[in-house]
């Protein structure tokens, strides 16, 4: 049997990954490298099954069979996705430990009145007020975590307002799904960072996170509301 | 000299960068390689030679590059600490941070205790956490000039030409337009144009524009 240049061989691959991108694999047949290489580039721009052509290839053999693989991509159906089965959203809490200055301790203040402190050195004192060695002369900085939450998924387009309050505080927390607040029934409060966004085929793969603040006070209206850092439009900068 | 086409392989890339590999063989006893750029009617990016086993070919691989006009976008968050007398809000009259949490002008920092006698949260804060974000369109193209205005504004204010993301306009971050990247590919041009987000209150139109 001999097949014309353009069939479809059989078999092709399929695959949603966990943030709802939906990938498909075709394979086509060519007698011939020139009526491939043409047939690779007639599929810019077209769609199969609603996933836009996003790129492929094509080997060929000796005797001048030309096999292509062209691949496409969308986001899957609301049907394929299963948020609570982690299909379509993907959800993640990462901690991390950083040294900060030791001014920035919530318990500064006691530990100013319990060891000193030279505010012309900005250091803590050899002696402690009442006398003897202080445990924490020398130093500068204690450990202390952050932690961002990120959301992964994949879009057909970009929600609106995605960009619009970028470092500022999110009042109501991030949209917790499967995982719970580890700041709930704290004063602890959450900032927006800057998404990432990128094209898959007709479909945004669209990253999203969030950072907590550290204990104390959470993060400050007067730096990161969204009316502070909204003072100065751009026009009069 | 005789050749004759064994095959070979192409991809095409989601920024629209045809890369082909033809795969030819021509006998050894024509006693020279050929000059593929002649022989091929085309310029081709690289080429490598081996004899096959049997010591009668030569089997030549060139490969060579094209453009399909797609275009791929993305927008990545970065994150940096700006000088906390560089905020918007930061002398703003009775109600910026300076005024609310008493900011000496003379020693420039914030005292240990506000004006009512309560703990300042921003005793020994120098800095500020600022947000920003860099566009990138990566495309591949046969001619630099079918790139609308790849070389003009750089380092200057100006809105990203986007295709696919759409960037909507904020009224307090504006966007600089950074070098691009070009690289030649044979006879095409793999392009990268980006653009940095600005932090609160936008990029200073006396310096950037």
């Amino acid at each position: 049997m001999s097949l014309t240049d353009g069939s479809f061989l059989l078999g092709e691959k399929r695959s949603i990954d966990k943030t709802g991108l939906y990938k498909i694999s075709r394979k086509v047949f060519f007698s011939s490298k020139d009526s491939a290489v043409s047939g690779t580039y007639g599929e810019v721009g077209n769609e199969y099954n609603g996933a836009l052509f996003v790129g492929g290839g094509g080997t060929g053999d000796e005797a001048g069979n030309w096999i292509c693989q062209w691949n496409y991509e969308k986001v899957a159906g609301s049907g394929d996705l299963d948020p609570t089965n982690d299909i379509g959203l993907v959800e993640e809490l990462d901690f991390s430990s950083i040294q900060s200055p030791i001014q920035t301790n919530p318990n500064f203040a006691t530990l100013v009145s319990t060891y000193g402190w030279d505010q012309a050195t900005m250091a803590f004192p050899q002696v402690k007020p009442g006398g003897g060695e202080s445990p924490v002369f020398g130093t500068t900085d204690f450990l202390s975590y952050s932690c961002v939450y990120r959301q992964i998924q994949t879009f057909p387009s970009i929600p609106s307002g995605i960009l619009s309050n970028i470092g500022t505080i999110e009042e109501s927390g991030p949209p917790f799904h499967k995982l719970t607040d580890p700041a709930d029934g704290d004063e602890r409060t959450w900032l927006y960072l800057a998404p990432k966004i990128a094209t898959r085929g007709n479909a945004f793969q669209i990253t999203q996170e969030w950072m907590l603040s550290g204990f104390g006070t959470g993060w400050i209206p007067e730096i990161y509301s969204a009316e502070s850092l909204s003072k100065l439009p751009t026009s009069e900068n | 000299m005789s050749f004759e086409i064994v095959g070979g392989s192409f991809s095409l890339d989601r920024t629209g960068l045809f890369t082909q590999t033809d795969r030819y063989a021509f006998p050894t006893s024509d006693g020279s390689l050929p000059n593929e750029a002649e022989s091929f009617g085309r310029a081709y990016e690289e080429s490598s030679f081996s004899v096959d086993e049997s010591g009668a070919f030569w089997i030549g691989e060139y490969r060579a590059t094209d453009a399909q006009g797609m275009i791929a976008e993305e927008l990545d968050f970065s994150m940096h600490e700006e000088p906390i007398q560089s905020h918007p809000n930061f002398f703003t009259p009775s109600t910026g941070i300076a005024a609310t949490y008493g900011y000496d002008v003379t020693q420039k920092t914030f005292p240990k205790t506000k004006s009512d006698g309560t703990p300042n949260p921003l005793y020994g804060c120098t800095s500020y956490l600022a947000m920003t974000a860099i566009f990138k369109k990566n495309q591949t193209v046969g001619n630099l000039d079918s790139v609308a205005n790849l070389f003009t504004n750089i380092g200057k204010i100006s809105t990203p030409t986007y295709e696919l993301i759409t960037i909507p306009t904020i009224t307090w971050r504006n966007w600089l337009k950074l070098t691009p990247k070009v690289t030649s590919r044979s006879g095409v041009f793999e392009v990268s144009e980006s653009w940095m987000l600005s932090g609160a209150g936008g990029w200073n139109s006396k310096i950037y524009s």
